[in-house]
């Protein structure tokens, strides 16, 4: 009984999560008909003239994920070595808790805080017209993943083993050599796949970035290196599919293949960043 | 004191917060000679190896007394520059510890930070540290490979030769052995033997056949109500021992 | 020389960076708490939303957030308890198992608005629900469900294999086994990953944004389709969009702030789970 009714709960699961891609897939295939690989390369996304192009999206979330990690990585890596290698039973035991809770902040009230004061903030310090621009939703985003990044971080450097550091230890090197020279390529793989793991969770966030990255289509510089972009207004993928334009475009099969198009371009780049961090963190190295 | 005498451990006890682990240990090392210390596990062989070269600081839970003289200082004094202790006492652990990266790496590992200004010698001191952890001949051919790639026994011997690349006067070895297959064992024995002629050996195990196979002296710890207490120094050295007159004579007279 | 520096700079360094991320992140807390307490009262915790938010309190939003919080225990619980088991009892070959572990982990990676347009498709169009609390309940399920089942594999996998071989040898099959000895020692795990899934559900506004939820006009629902509910991080959407009156916004801080109660409340609750894993973590070395 139970044995059957497990697998049938299990057999669910499955289909629930296939018939997602199966969709995406489906419903996604008018737009490939039509669009084939100029749906990345085109740079317009306008439905009334039937134009639909996801570099500009794409380009967003890449800036605004990419902007994120950058920011959270090396104050997130600091603070994982500060917890685990420099604070001792109790006082790392709280800390790691509270990074935890902290991980549990709802991204709604993370974008409550980023209209409501780091909107204003960026705008006054760049005097610009408006604070929603792709460094706000960067920002927002770095502070969202920090405790993912600082908690993930902390146990890879925790699965170095202690001999690895009575080692180097004993042969002479001080503290900060031996966590330069042994403890952070001993833990190298773990603490890649955190950042994997990470930049997974910014390419998916949709409320944070929503509400504060301004949601204006079709924003590329002329430059593909250029800054300027930062401190503009911009679209990313999750702030297109969180918009009310998911509602308009049902029943055009050929806008809402671009929909659901888009929402399988962001499946897949996200998918790609989790699954690599995850199978890291399974084929982690020999010790 | 007999100036023969490279250590000299003098009432070295052994606390953890108030509870005390070791009653106080005294005795001498002799250059050239492998001392074994051997004793049910828990006892406090291991902690105490680790005061030597002040290991215990990692662990700030413990707390050590006593002395160990070593070159006219007292290692366990605050003022003593750990590092450089480390240096000259170089230790090898119970499971093989491979750095990521190539064998030439893993040897050259302590001595790159260590003494930098020798660059120009490595190769030298890279082939002169695997001749001697008996791994040359095994490994020349593909010094830039993996070393993870190696066996157990291999692993083992490599982290001997990365600690003899720093040139250490003595080596502690914390159940080298244990880890190991019996034919690894038996090769890393007979290094041990070895390397007598230029080091200074403290060796702690569990197996009685090699303390009577390649040791000097033996040292052998008991519980006493619920703290590890050393025993009488016995001379331990048994057939294979390669030069035991010159080896024991001066030991015996140190007790 | 490097060295020499980087002795002195690193453990200030990382200091530095501790200090910045828990600045950061305790002062997003204590920044919401100290905008959002001066609404909390009896009456705003016990009263409908009144004028767009400006007036009244936020019962139904916190009955909404609590309904789909129950839609989603419903459905997670058989899925994840079913997945777990035979991930972790029924199933005997290592490929298989495997196979489910990369899945079920492959799962965290989904972005949450992927629920909420294939929701909005099946439930809202396809089956013509409309908003529904019950395809939010679904939704969220959906994204607890990695969270939930990992916690009870991870809970299985410690079960000493003593105490099955002896159930074994009593003579009972595996479903006995599963009965006696399975799930009663992993029901702690359930309860950790549920709260900790539930922590994570009930602030997910993207599922739940084209597929049960609005911002008014919606009390409790009293059948599965055109029943919409309120809740409390949508609400928070709403107001953080267009709300410029200054009222409404201390009334939004108050909803946040409460949301952010339930949630640590949820996470409270799986704590001392965690602790061991923490400890254990340590002792492991």
């Amino acid at each position: 009984m139970i044995r059957k009714a497990s697998f049938f709960f299990s057999f669910l699961c499955l289909i629930f999560f296939s018939a997602i891609v199966i969709f995406l897939f489906t419903e996604s295939l008018p737009i490939w008909k039509s669009e084939g690989a100029s749906f990345f390369s085109r740079k317009l996304w306008y439905y009334r003239n039937e134009s639909f192009g996801l570099l500009a999206m794409v380009f967003g979330t890449v800036w605004v994920s990419i902007l994120a990690l950058g920011i959270a990585a090396p104050i997130g890596l600091g603070t994982a070595i500060y917890i685990s290698e420099y604070s001792g039973g109790k006082a790392r035991l709280f800390l790691k808790v509270l990074v935890e809770l902290l991980a549990g902040v709802p991204s709604v009230v993370y974008g409550l805080l980023g209209v409501l004061v780091l909107r204003g903030w960026i705008r006054q310090t760049f005097s610009l017209q408006s604070g929603d621009t792709l460094l706000t939703a960067g920002i927002l985003l770095a502070i969202m993943i920090l405790p993912t990044l600082v908690s993930l971080s902390e146990d890879a450097l925790q699965g170095v083993p202690r001999r690895y550091r009575e080692a180097s230890r004993a042969m002479g090197l001080t503290k900060v050599q031996a966590i330069i020279y042994t403890l952070l390529p001993s833990a190298k793989t773990g603490l890649i796949s955190s950042g994997l793991l990470a930049l997974g969770r910014a390419l998916g966030e949709t409320i944070a970035v929503f509400l504060v990255i301004g949601r204006a289509d079709n924003r590329l510089p002329k430059t593909l290196f250029s800054l300027k972009p930062l401190v503009e207004a911009g679209q990313t993928l999750t702030s297109k599919l969180g918009g009310s334009e998911v509602n308009l475009a049902y029943g055009d099969p050929l806008h809402w293949g671009a929909i659901c198009g888009a929402a399988l371009v962001l499946l897949s780049m996200a998918l790609v960043a989790y699954i690599i961090g995850e199978l890291l963190i399974f084929q982690a190295p020999e010790r | 004191m007999n100036n023969n005498v490279l250590i000299s451990l003098r009432n070295v006890s052994v606390f953890a917060k108030k509870k005390q682990l070791l009653s106080p240990v005294s005795f001498d090392v002799v250059p050239n000679t492998i001392h074994s210390l051997m004793g049910p596990s828990g006892v406090g062989k291991s902690t105490l190896l680790k005061c030597i070269n002040r290991l215990t600081d990692l662990q700030p839970e413990l707390r050590v007394e006593g002395e160990i003289w070593y070159r006219n200082k007292n290692i366990l004094s605050p003022r003593t520059n750990v590092e450089n202790i480390r240096k000259k006492i170089g230790m090898v652990f119970q499971a093989p510890v491979i750095f990521p990266g190539s064998i030439e790496k893993n040897v050259l590992f302590g001595i790159k930070r260590m003494a930098p200004e020798k660059k120009k010698d490595f190769p030298e001191i890279l082939e002169m540290s695997l001749r001697e952890a008996a791994l040359w001949d095994e490994v020349k051919d593909r010094l830039k490979d993996r070393a993870h790639l190696l066996s157990v026994g291999q692993k083992q011997r490599l982290s001997i030769a990365r600690v003899l690349a720093l040139r250490p006067e003595i080596i502690l070895l914390d159940e080298p052995t244990s880890a190991l297959d019996p034919r690894s064992t038996e090769l890393i024995e007979n290094l041990f033997v070895s390397l007598k002629k230029a080091h200074t050996l403290i060796l702690v195990t569990h197996d009685k056949s090699q303390t009577e196979g390649i040791c000097d002296s033996c040292i052998e710890f008991t519980w006493e109500n619920g703290v590890g207490k050393m025993n009488e120094i016995q001379a331990a050295c048994g057939t294979s021992c390669e030069e035991p007159t010159l080896t024991l004579a001066p030991k015996l007279e140190t007790i | 020389m490097l060295d020499k520096l980087l002795n002195r700079l690193l453990p200030i360094v990382c200091f530095v960076c501790t200090l910045l991320t828990f600045l950061l992140l305790v002062g997003v807390i204590s920044y919401v708490f100290s905008r959002g307490f001066s609404a909390l009262s009896w009456e705003f915790l016990s009263t409908p939303t009144k004028e767009a938010g400006s007036a009244g309190g936020i019962l139904y939003q916190i009955l909404g957030t609590l309904i789909l919080g129950f839609g989603t225990t419903i459905f997670v619980s058989p899925l994840a308890y079913g997945y777990a088991l035979i991930h972790s009892f029924f199933l005997k070959s290592g490929k298989r198992k495997r196979l489910m572990s990369v899945f079920i982990y492959s799962l965290n990676g989904f972005p949450s608005i992927i629920f909420g347009i294939f929701g909005f498709f099946l439930f809202v169009k396809f089956l013509g629900w409309g908003k529904s609390w019950l395809a939010g309940g679904i939704l969220l399920a959906l994204v607890s469900l990695p969270t939930v089942t990992v916690a009870i594999i991870e809970r299985i996998k410690e079960i000493p294999s003593l105490h099955k071989e002896a159930a074994y040898a009593m003579g009972f099959n595996g479903e006995k086994v599963a009965w006696s000895v399975i799930i009663p020692q992993s029901l702690g795990g359930y309860f950790t990953g549920l709260f900790l899934g539930l922590a994570r559900a009930i602030g997910e506004t993207a599922p739940i944004l084209f597929t049960a939820t609005v911002f008014a006009g919606a009390t409790l629902p009293t059948g599965v389709s055109q029943s919409p509910v309120l809740s409390l991080p949508y609400h928070l959407f709403v107001l953080a969009q267009d709300s410029y009156n200054p009222q409404a916004l201390t009334n939004g801080w108050g909803a946040a702030l409460v949301l952010i109660g339930i949630v640590f409340t949820l996470s409270f609750l799986a704590l001392p789970a965690r602790m061991i894993v923490h400890q254990k973590a340590k002792n492991d070395e």
